[in-house]
């Protein structure tokens, strides 16, 4: 009877990017002809907690009445998809995964995993567990990074696909002119909310390398191992722990774009007793993130080689940026962000270390606002673009150069920048990740 | 054309016709170019309720989660505007009225205040003193009422930002091409407005084919013969409040669109020790309400009128009909909705009788379907369409006379209705509304 598939778009407030995106992806649905209604799923999870810790008699009602009110809004509406980022849909285990309106679910993830059932707090899954939930056969999940995917293939996850991230259409409209051609720009924060430690701060003003950070963060790793909690116990329950992790970060320095689980179970075939324990204890996801944090000044590395020498405005959390010395203008707010990537020829881009993925959503963003990113090389964004579009470079000495070229040559770049803006159009769109999904 | 950056709709989603219609302003405001972001208040308002049965601890909390979560967004989305249905933008006080971020804030009235006071789906944080009036009166927010009396009712409460606002319907609904195909019957869509359970009288008068004079005349002698348990009291301590109200009743019965609450006031004149306890007591709004219940058998009857002809096909609150004597059929899911009203050459349509305005939204909805309705003649329904674009009646007998000509014509009908179509086109889609808020 209905002419039109109806999506419901969940996000999640906590994550202001996340709440953008939802708008951005409604918007597309409804390009594509879908109808699209978006909603926040923040404050059940904060009350989902709360209640849990403060009322648990009233857990199982407070669920019940949050079931209730989705799933008459899910029959009213007639709605028969729905799509967040990460697993925002996630709320309850008796919400849209039983027999009833919703046909599929779909997640995109921006997050990994171990982050995403960190930071969301939702009600008790149990008898069932997370995986059994997100391997439901309604439920497919994108990911826009190929150490991503990796990850969740390892972990068990199913019906995983590349689906790389995508800018809104409106975005091309941008028409502002470009009025700073003395710097570029860098708007994100430096990915690790905590701050750096000393000896890495002094590297990066002593203008260290990349590969000379990734080997401090890694020694870092690897030193505080028996320091802290909770990785002492771990190592006081399997010793091996400690040698494991020291061949994973090693991997990680030679293969810095390998999903960090995959060099996990590789170290783990030399130290099978280590990575048993961390798996039978549910650890792997931990212990993959400490892996991760190899790469944990890839960027504010980058960034602040071009801030000192007068070449970069940072855009962000002023004091996430102030624990390394650079000062930061303000977060740009969300109807800004076209004005401030069009102001600057071309912009840096780098990748959190946080996430094994590395074309995020920012390159391609700034490609349809006609403006040329900077980046590191990565197989990731090798996908995205060509080197018409965009800067690829092998190191960051090659990446400070082709700053100081965009700026010598702004014509050049502003150039590039439209070449991007064209195949933004034609391939990355977030009408094209949806039209593919949905399909 | 005040244009904001960034608009925050607050919807309730307890109530899906209202969150419905929060989705089809956000698209308004997005085909504009503004930014619009729906946020539903019912989590919050099942926060509150749990805060005041066991949580009591947690308000400050709460609170705290609420602000912070839409503070965030306010910021970072650059929101300048509020906009809600009746007041589901007020959850917790100060959070929008007292933001310099925030420079409008817009109440579109679907309900009523007493009825939105005193729903159980609207529970807000407690505050001292009168919070809630410096909330309504505030000089960032407007009030936008789709009736002539439902604004004047709020005039009379001291709600003196207001101006009236119709309202409207979706855009999308212009395209749908979906065929006629039931030319023998009607439809209407929607339950009887009042919840109570009819009087047996009063439908065994609708079986006798009584006229909806004489149901208001038994309605408005029903509501002082038979005082419900909430009224009784009052005649007993204050006994005026009989006279007042058997005056404002018989007031209602013949001039039944004027303000229910102006009607009792001008009584008041009259009765001053009544209305001098009604207002002690805090009941004025509890009496406006029982007068608004003199129509309250103005759309069943309406209904029931072609059901027992069989000429039409009702939908939706099986429950609600059965009283009636009505047979529904299943509700209607709103993504089906424009289907159905294509399915039929024309739809009945007749105001909710606890609502002071009568130019509801499924007028809007049916004729941007391209079908006609036929509606019970008031001042608000006239205001927005011709006659020929809808149809008008006064009676039952007219009804049925109109609903014969339908079946008999269903072309001339489906003209009438493409007539109503361009007219909503032209003026009353959500977009006009929009345009209209943000234009002064």
């Amino acid at each position: 009877m209905s002419d039109r598939s109806l999506v419901l778009v969940l996000s999640n407030d906590l994550s202001l990017a996340a709440a953008k995106t939802s708008r951005h992806l409604c918007l597309a649905l409804n390009r594509l002809g879908f109808g699209a209604v978006g909603r926040d799923t923040r404050l059940i999870r904060w009350a989902a907690a709360e209640v849990k810790t403060e009322s648990p008699m009233r857990r199982e009602a407070y669920e019940i009445a949050v079931v209730a009110k989705w799933n008459k809004f899910i029959s009213d509406y007639g709605i028969d998809t729905v799509i967040s980022l990460d697993l925002h849909w996630l709320l309850s285990s008796q919400l849209f995964l039983n027999d009833g309106p919703v046909k599929q679910i779909h997640s995109f993830w921006f997050d990994d995993l171990r982050s995403h059932l960190q930071t969301a707090p939702m009600f008790p899954l149990a008898p069932r567990t997370p995986l059994e939930l997100i391997n439901n056969p309604k439920v497919k999940h994108h990911c826009y990074g190929r150490g991503q995917a990796e990850e969740l293939r390892l972990l068990g996850v199913e019906r995983v696909s590349l689906s790389a991230l995508a800018a809104p259409a409106d975005f091309l409209q941008a028409a502002e002119p470009c009025t700073e051609f003395k710097r570029l720009a860098f708007v994100g924060n430096p990915g690790l909310a905590n701050p750096p430690t000393q000896p890495a701060l002094a590297a990066m003003q002593r203008g260290e390398n990349i590969a000379a950070l990734r080997r401090i963060a890694r020694q870092e790793i690897l030193d505080g191992l028996p320091l802290s909690e909770p990785t002492a116990c771990w190592i006081r329950q399997s010793s091996g722990v400690t040698e494991l992790l020291a061949a994973a970060t090693e991997q990680r320095l030679a293969r810095p774009h390998d999903a960090a689980v995959s060099l996990l179970a590789e170290a783990g075939r030399i130290y099978p007793q280590a990575f048993d324990f961390l798996n039978r204890s549910g650890l792997v996801l931990d212990a993959a993130m400490l892996i991760k944090f190899v790469n944990r000044y890839d960027r504010p590395g980058l960034v602040l080689r071009l801030w000192r020498r007068g070449r970069l405005d940072v855009y962000g959390t002023p004091e996430q940026w102030s624990a390394y010395g650079v000062e930061a203008r303000p977060m740009v707010p969300f109807p800004q962000l076209t004005t401030v990537y069009r102001r600057y020829p071309a912009h840096l881009n780098a990748a959190n270390c946080a996430r094994d993925a590395s074309a995020n959503e920012k390159l391609f963003e700034i490609a349809a606002c006609g403006r040329v990113s900077l980046n590191l090389d990565s197989p990731d964004v090798q996908a995205c673009y060509s080197k018409a579009e965009i800067i690829l470079a092998a190191s960051d000495d090659a990446l400070e150069a082709a700053a100081e070229q965009v700026l010598r040559e702004p014509d050049a770049a502003l150039a590039m920048g439209e070449n991007a803006r064209k195949r933004t159009a034609q391939e990355h769109l977030w009408e094209h990740r949806l039209g593919k999904a949905l399909a | 054309m005040n244009i904001p950056r960034g608009v925050l709709i607050l919807s309730n989603d307890f109530l899906t016709p209202f969150a419905k219609t929060s989705d089809y302003l956000a698209d308004a405001l997005e085909r504009r170019q503004i930014p619009a972001y729906v946020r539903d208040n019912a989590d919050a308002r099942m926060l509150v309720f749990l805060c005041s049965e066991e949580m009591q601890p947690k308000i400050p909390l709460a609170q705290a989660a609420i602000c912070t979560g839409l503070r965030d967004l306010i910021k970072y989305a650059e929101i300048e505007t509020v906009l809600s249905l009746d007041m589901n933008w007020y959850v917790t006080p100060g959070l929008f009225v007292d933001d310099p971020a925030i420079k409008e804030i817009h109440s579109l009235w679907f309900d009523d205040f007493r009825a939105w006071c005193t729903s159980p789906m609207n529970p807000c944080f407690p505050a001292d003193g009168d919070e809630f009036q410096r909330h309504v009166k505030h000089p960032k927010v407007t009030h936008h009422f789709y009736g002539d009396s439902q604004a004047r009712e709020a005039r009379l409460l001291g709600v003196n930002r207001q101006r009236v606002t119709r309202l409207a319907a979706p855009r999308q609904l212009l395209r749908n091409e979906a065929p006629c195909l039931r030319t023998d019957r009607l439809a209407f869509i929607g339950n009887p407005g009042f919840r109570g359970t009819p009087h047996e009288k009063a439908i065994k008068l609708m079986e006798a084919g009584a006229e909806i004079e004489e149901l208001r005349n038994f309605s408005r002698d029903a509501i002082l013969k038979y005082p419900d348990a909430h009224s009784a009291p009052w005649f007993n301590e204050e006994p005026t409040v009989r006279n007042l109200l058997a005056v404002a009743l018989e007031a209602r019965r013949r001039f039944p669109f004027q303000p229910a609450l102006q009607i009792i006031q001008m009584a008041g004149t009259h009765y001053e020790r009544a209305f001098e306890y009604a207002n002690e007591k805090g009941i004025i709004l509890d009496l406006a309400f029982l007068v608004k219940l003199v129509n309250r058998y103005d759309r069943p009857a309406f209904v029931h009128c072609l059901w027992k002809r069989g000429w039409i096909d009702v939908y939706s609150a099986e429950d609600e009909w059965k009283p009636y004597g009505i047979q529904a059929l299943p509700y209607v899911k709103f993504s089906d909705l424009p289907a159905h009203y294509r399915m039929y050459a024309a739809h009945l349509n007749a105001p909710n009788a606890v609502r002071d305005a009568t130019a509801n939204e499924k007028l809007f909805e049916i004729a941007a379907c391209g079908r006609l309705s036929i509606n019970l003649d008031s001042p608000d329904v006239r205001s927005c369409y011709d006659p020929g674009e809808i149809t008008l009646v006064g009676s039952l007998a007219a009804l049925e006379a109109a609903a014969e000509q339908v079946l008999r014509d269903p072309e001339g009908a489906q003209a009438g209705g493409e007539l109503a179509r361009r007219r909503t086109a032209r003026e009353h889609l959500w977009d006009h509304r929009i345009a209209s808020i943000f234009a002064e």
